[in-house]
């Protein structure tokens, strides 16, 4: 566990679902120690920059729908 | 990884013991150490000339009508103040901090590029004597204000060009700085230290760093655009020629919201090392804290036209920037519930760095709130571009960024000296600083919500009483400095022995190094358990 | 006490009993009072809802900031080494950050309700009953009545505090003399005259550089831009003078170039519509016209004095390194074409606008007085409006 984050990219199984969660973690801006050294374990960092990406462009489209909508 | 260091056969930088002495070890420094006390006496000599300017400027403000300067120069010291202050004492200074800092705390033996890093440091001074040499050319510096709007800046004249250029080497500077800083983070982590537990600190610089990546190259696109502008017959920013001028804040900005989360994260990181030490606690909600930094560093981009309420921006823009805005304050604000539950039925005391922490927190939260009225888009029209954006910025930029670099001066100087700082001293200078930096701050509310607008050089008599204020109280927080330099050079001459520990509860790798630091530290990695 | 008195003195506490010299002066009338504490007293709905706003936002701000300094405060209190506490050693609770995020969202969701609307509102600037277009210029703003009553109704705006007021430098006694000018920097020569209760749109841009049309009053605040118009609009409840200042850098006299609205009952509206209109008649030179040398200098003198003054200076001599001299300058001794296209077109990536504003009888003013002035002897010294109107084409 301790060299956990060096293992090569490879190797990490996390699929896009903990991706995700992650992500939106990392949004909201919690994240409990334990799920925390899950993610930093498993996840795939190519990954993580996709998901993060994504995330982004789903929120601005979010936010600028509400922003739409309360416009008229 | 260390290869990179020491090439056993390569005797152009020579081997890392026969360090040269002299002029040489500063010119051709490749020592983390030297490079950090390079980068931090740097930007404590612009923070000195940054702040010169400033008490020009309140000298003048002192009383309603011109007296000792010409609105032309008046526009030129604002402009140079803001870029000083941002560009030469506040972002080199953590850079010091990161380097100093960061292999001591992952236990590395260096910075993972020396040369690169010798080169970003050298930038700067030559960076920093073009903006002060530009004073001196016709027309002088540029006047255009710190954000160097366009088309007034198209305007100005030759002072325009050298900022240009200087602001083109600190971006520079900047990029490679956060290059070594990305690589010595990622790959010299002492064995046993994975990332989830570095020092936040480090958290919040390797975030940082990549924020400037993304965002540099845009401010080096913008004002290379005014100077083809200038001079070679674009038209990016001219109606006339199918431009926008509007286009430039755009660009600007979007560089320059994030710039100001660049000036912030990196205090988080400081502050979040401090409060733990002083509460004799571990940081509260460590990884919410790093996710929540990257949550910052990924809405920060999206804020930028909170500055651009006024432009006129249709209402789903309005709406969208206000919406995006407002919802950034609550990770920010998030912080300083961590550290107040860190605080939390500790068993605290207040030394020195720990009174600049509190007091961040205490005056940074100011700043956060206006923050949060100024969010507000269709309440910003009455106070955008008023001497309440001036209170606001340097609540969270002075109160903020500054009040955590000396947090974090006093924190470590034992270790990079070797001696204890003279905690009257500090005491003193923490006081006089607070005290006389709200006496500076805290009436610029009241002028621009009275409808005060900024870079004025000249006022109308009804606001002459807290202008007068504020100018006191500006020359007792530059006088107050004072006692800061004057610290720092008794603790460099002597003072009491640093044990290696120097504070009771201080954990991590730095206090594992005997104290001062020697020149090489870590040549063969520690084990973290 | 009143908050007014309480802001006095503290000022006077602060400067340690030295007389308060906001105080002697008194409040600006349709200006900013003595050390005011808030936004300026709103005239208009708008302005009414940012005070709203603003206060509602500003108490939630205060209450959270007591309950977290609050806690702060007692754990720096009790929590402390000296007075025997031990150290906890939680640092982690998933609920609790969970609900110290959301409940700041939550509020933040009740802050932007009426945020949404007012910026909707803000944003409307359908229906106007009256049009006026604002141009800013280096340094002073211009109007022109575009559509409603008094359409056609153009004039410039300028500060009209004398500089004897304020450059100490040059005026020996003019602290003395501002010490008495209760509307010091915030007074014009033509103000904008509006009627009251009227929605009034401001179509905004501006001439050379971004300048900002504010009235706080008003509950406005507009960028003027060159090449681009934007719009805002207002509709002021009461009689009076209202005064703000230009908001956006725009170069060396940015702090003068003040902005007064006149807001008039309808009737002396439309009274002061037909004066204006007939001083316009009266004022309209005839561009076709053959003009004498004596005539064209003394109107030059005035033009200058309005709109070259400021950089190029009164005798002529520009300011060294940033404003060039006239006075011995090439191109006002040389041909009158290329000093009309200086003058018609500006000088691109310079402080020198084009001044396409200007009648032909006032370009042909200023250039014939330039060419007279100071030191000046231009071999080619008339230049007849006509010329001007050619030079246009
Ligand atoms: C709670 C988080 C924050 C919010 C919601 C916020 C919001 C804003 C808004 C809306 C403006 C534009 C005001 C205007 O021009 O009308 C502004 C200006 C500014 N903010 Fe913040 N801010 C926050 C935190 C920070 C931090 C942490 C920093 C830097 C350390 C910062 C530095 C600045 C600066 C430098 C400006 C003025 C730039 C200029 O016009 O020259 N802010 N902020
Ligand atoms: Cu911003
Ligand atoms: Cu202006």
């Amino acid at each position: 566990m301790m060299q956990a984050d060096r293992q090569p990219a490879s190797r990490r199984k996390a699929g896009m679902a903990a991706t995700f969660q992650a992500v939106g973690a990392s949004f909201f801006g919690v994240r409990g120690r334990g799920s925390h050294e899950r993610d930093l374990a498993g996840l795939h960092p190519v990954r993580v920059i996709v998901a993060g990406l994504l995330a982004a462009a789903l929120f601005v489209l979010v936010l600028v729908t509400v922003a739409r909508m309360a416009a008229g | 990884m260390s290869a990179v260091l020491d090439h056993p056969g390569d005797h152009a930088h020579g081997h890392a013991h026969d360090h040269p002495s002299g002029w040489r070890r500063w010119l051709y420094a490749t020592n983390h150490k030297d490079i950090g006390t390079m980068y931090l006496w740097f930007s404590f000599a612009m923070l000195l000339v940054g702040g010169v300017n400033a008490l020009l400027l309140r000298t003048e403000l002192f009383q309603p009508g011109l007296q000792i300067l010409r609105p032309e120069f008046f526009n030129q010291l604002t402009t140079m103040h803001g870029l000083i202050m941002v560009f030469g004492a506040v972002m080199p200074a953590f850079v010091g901090f990161a380097n100093w800092q960061v292999p001591l705390m992952i236990g590395a033996s260096d910075m993972a590029f020396a040369r690169l890093n010798n080169f970003s440091f050298w930038l700067l001074p030559v960076a920093a004597s073009l903006l002060i040499v530009s004073y001196f050319v016709p027309g002088g510096a540029t006047a255009a204000g710190w954000t160097l709007y366009a088309p007034l800046s198209v305007q100005m004249g030759p002072g325009m060009d050298l900022a240009i250029l200087a602001l083109h080497l600190m971006g520079a500077s900047s990029i490679m700085g956060s290059i070594n800083i990305i690589t010595t983070i990622l790959n010299m982590r002492a064995p046993g230290m994975p990332l989830m537990k570095m020092p936040m600190f480090c958290w919040t610089w390797l975030i940082t760093a990549y924020l400037l990546l993304a965002v540099m190259p845009v401010l080096a696109g913008a004002v290379t655009m005014v100077l083809t502008d200038r001079h070679f017959g674009t038209s990016f920013f001219n109606a006339a020629g199918g431009g926008d001028p509007v286009m430039y804040q755009h660009i600007f900005w979007f560089f320059g919201h994030p710039e100001v989360y660049i000036m912030i994260l990196p205090a988080f990181g400081i502050i979040s090392e401090v409060i733990p030490t002083f509460a004799r606690k571990p940081l509260f909600g460590y990884s919410s804290m790093v996710y929540a930094t990257a949550s910052i560093a990924i809405l920060s981009m999206i804020v930028w036209a909170h500055h651009m309420f006024t432009t006129g921006m249709p209402v789903t823009g309005q709406l969208f920037f206000m919406y995006a805005t407002m919802l950034i304050a609550v990770p920010t604000g998030v912080k300083i519930f961590n550290w107040v539950a860190t605080m939390w039925r500790g068993s605290m005391t207040f030394e020195t760095p720990m009174l600049f922490a509190v007091g961040f927190i205490f005056v940074f939260a100011i700043g956060g709130f206006t923050g949060l009225i100024m969010a507000v888009a269709p309440l910003d029209i009455q106070i955008h571009d008023t001497y309440y954006i001036v209170a606001h910025f340097h609540y969270v930029l002075v109160a903020g960024s500054l009040f955590a670099l000396f947090s974090g001066t006093y924190y470590w100087i034992p270790k990079w000296t070797g001696h204890m700082y003279d905690e009257r001293l500090g005491k003193w200078h923490f006081w006089a600083s607070m005290i006389t930096f709200n006496i500076t701050f805290f009436p610029m509310h009241f002028l621009g919500l009275a409808g005060m607008p900024r870079r004025y050089a000249d006022y109308p008599m009804q606001f002459a009483d807290f202008n007068a204020v504020v100018t006191i109280g500006a020359f007792g927080f530059g006088l107050s400095q004072l006692i800061f330099l004057w610290m720092v050079i008794r603790c460099i001459k002597g003072g009491a022995k640093a044990s290696d520990r120097v504070w009771e509860n201080a954990h991590g790798l730095e206090w594992t190094v005997p104290s001062p630091a020697p020149f090489h530290t870590f040549e063969t990695p520690p084990v973290v358990k | 006490m009143k908050p007014k008195r309480m802001a006095d003195a503290l000022a006077v506490a602060v400067l340690g009993g030295w007389a308060s010299i906001a105080a002697a002066i008194g409040d600006m009338p349709g200006g900013p009072k003595v050390n005011q504490l808030n936004l300026t007293a709103p005239v208009t709905r708008i302005a009414e809802e940012q005070h709203w706003i603003h206060w509602f936002v500003m108490w939630i701000c205060v209450a959270i900031f007591v309950a977290v300094f609050g806690v702060m405060f007692y754990a720096v209190w009790k929590h402390r080494k000296s007075r025997g506490h031990a150290p906890a050693s939680f640092h982690e609770s998933t609920a609790v950050e969970i609900a110290w995020t959301v409940v700041p969202f939550l509020i933040i969701v009740g802050m932007a309700i009426p945020a949404t609307r007012m910026v909707v509102e803000q944003k409307d600037t359908a229906n106007a009953d009256l049009t006026v277009k604002a141009t800013g210029y280096q340094w002073k703003w211009g109007y022109d009545y575009l559509k409603g009553d008094g359409e056609g109704i153009s004039f410039l705006s300028m500060l009209s505090t004398p500089r004897d007021q304020i450059e100490d430098r040059n005026y020996p006694d003019a602290k003395a003399r501002r010490e008495q000018n209760p509307t010091y920097l915030m007074e014009v020569d033509n103000p904008l005259v509006v009627p009251v209760n009227r929605k009034v749109r401001v179509v905004i841009t501006a001439n050379d550089v971004i300048h900002a049309w504010y009235m706080p009053a008003l509950g406005v605040k507009q960028d003027a831009i060159p090449g681009f118009v934007r719009d805002t609009w207002f509709k002021a409840e009461k009689t009076g003078v209202f005064r703000g200042q230009c908001a956006e850098l725009c170069g060396k006299d940015h702090a003068f170039m003040p902005i007064v609205v006149d807001v008039r009952t309808e009737a002396d509206y439309l009274k002061w519509v037909e004066e204006k209109k007939k001083e316009m008649l009266a004022r309209t030179d005839d561009p076709t016209r053959e003009w004498q040398l004596a005539d064209l200098n003394a109107r030059g003198e005035k033009v200058y004095a309005a709109n070259c003054v400021a950089c190029h200076q009164a005798n002529g001599k520009g300011v060294t390194g940033s404003f060039p001299a006239l006075d011995g300058s090439k191109v006002v001794l040389g041909k009158s074409q290329a000093q009309l296209d200086v003058v018609l077109h500006g000088r691109p990536g310079t402080a020198m606008a084009p001044f396409r504003q200007l009648s032909d009888v006032e370009l042909a003013a200023v250039v014939t007085y330039t060419r007279n002035a100071w030191g000046n002897k231009a071999s080619d010294n008339v230049v007849q409006p006509s010329e001007v109107t050619a030079a246009r084409r």
